[in-house]
């Protein structure tokens, strides 16, 4: 037998699920070949380990604690049912409470009163153009 | 108890049902989700979840498949959602590490203060694990239920949904794959 065909028939050969010539024929193989005889070995092993830690159970009081965990899961829905109600609502209010103040600010202003804020009175300041440059004034 | 009871108790909320059902089922899920995660806490917090779903879905449970074939499939799709979160959280492992100073620990923990023999075990599993988590999400899922669990392939087929041609279409393919990535393994020395 050939090193590949060894190779392909391994993990079948490991759990005996090969027929009883394939598997005496890996076997035979197993035995004149060192590399393949250790690759073996080392995938039992492996398959062991991982078995071994699948071999685990669960830590005691397991019950407790679902039911525990079941019980504030069941408290956190009935809260956020509630929060899925109330929070567009809430919401919905501030921006409608926002809106009325603004119309209330607004008419509450003095028609007035906007003259003195007239753009005539701001612009010379920010407008840098007409502030007098330095080369005038130093020449004058 | 027989099936039928058990359903139809867990459906009008019966507690001693409920108990029953997770003293029957509680060890195999777990060791479902051991077998998923690796992780002893995220597998027993994943196992919780499984039956707090059960108990919560029960109602709209439908009776053409068995109670242990649906509690299996919560189990394995809970377990795989929590590897795609604990994958997309792995980008944000670096950031975490800027702005806090240490990371979420490690599934293997540090390995300091061990044994020498206990040590090596610990890396030997840290690659299998790898080896196994490599296959793709199917191939790892049949493998896993076939192996650990002895589940037959008709039952694969149900927890999976899929035929019994593919399972053991997935199934061959994860044990060459799984094989092939021990043998690159064992030529390096990895382990």
């Amino acid at each position: 037998m050939k090193c590949w065909k060894c190779f392909r028939d391994l993990t079948a050969y490991l759990e005996g699920t090969l027929g009883p010539e394939a598997q005496a024929g890996v076997e035979r193989h197993l035995d004149e070949c060192k590399e393949c005889r250790g690759f073996a070995e080392f995938l039992r092993d492996n398959y062991f380990l991982a078995a071994e830690e699948y071999r685990v159970e669960p830590a005691p009081f397991f019950f407790t604690r679902v039911k525990a965990r079941l019980e504030s899961v069941t408290a956190t829905t009935a809260n956020s049912s509630w929060r899925v109600l109330l929070q567009p609502a809430f919401f919905s209010l501030l921006l409608l409470l926002g809106i009325y103040s603004g119309i209330r600010l607004g008419s509450t202003l003095n028609p007035g009163s906007r003259d003195r804020l007239t753009a005539e009175r701001f612009v010379p300041w920010i407008n840098e153009l007409e502030t007098e440059p330095i080369e005038n004034f130093l020449m004058n | 108890m027989t099936e039928e009871e058990i359903i139809r108790g867990l459906q009008s909320g019966d507690e001693k049902v409920f108990r029953e059902v997770v003293d029957r089922y509680q060890t195999q899920v777990f060791r479902t989700c051991m077998g998923m995660l690796h992780h002893r806490e995220d597998a027993e917090d994943i196992a919780q979840e499984v039956f707090v779903e059960v108990y919560r879905s029960v109602k709209n449970f439908r009776t053409d498949s068995k109670l242990s074939t649906w509690i299996y499939r919560i189990a394995i799709n809970k377990s795989l959602n929590h590897l795609r979160k604990r994958s997309r959280s792995r980008w944000l492992q670096p950031f975490e590490m800027l702005f806090n100073g240490k990371s979420e620990e490690s599934v293997y923990g540090s390995g300091e203060s061990m044994p020498h023999a206990a040590l090596e075990k610990k890396q030997r599993m840290q690659k299998l694990h790898a080896a196994i988590d490599a296959l793709p999400e199917r191939q790892k899922t049949v493998f896993l239920l076939n192996k650990f669990e002895e589940l037959s392939y008709q039952e694969i087929a149900e927890v999976t949904g899929q035929t019994i041609s593919s399972v053991e279409s997935l199934l061959h393919r994860a044990k060459v794959n799984l094989q092939k990535k021990l043998w690159n393994c064992y030529k390096k020395e990895c382990l």
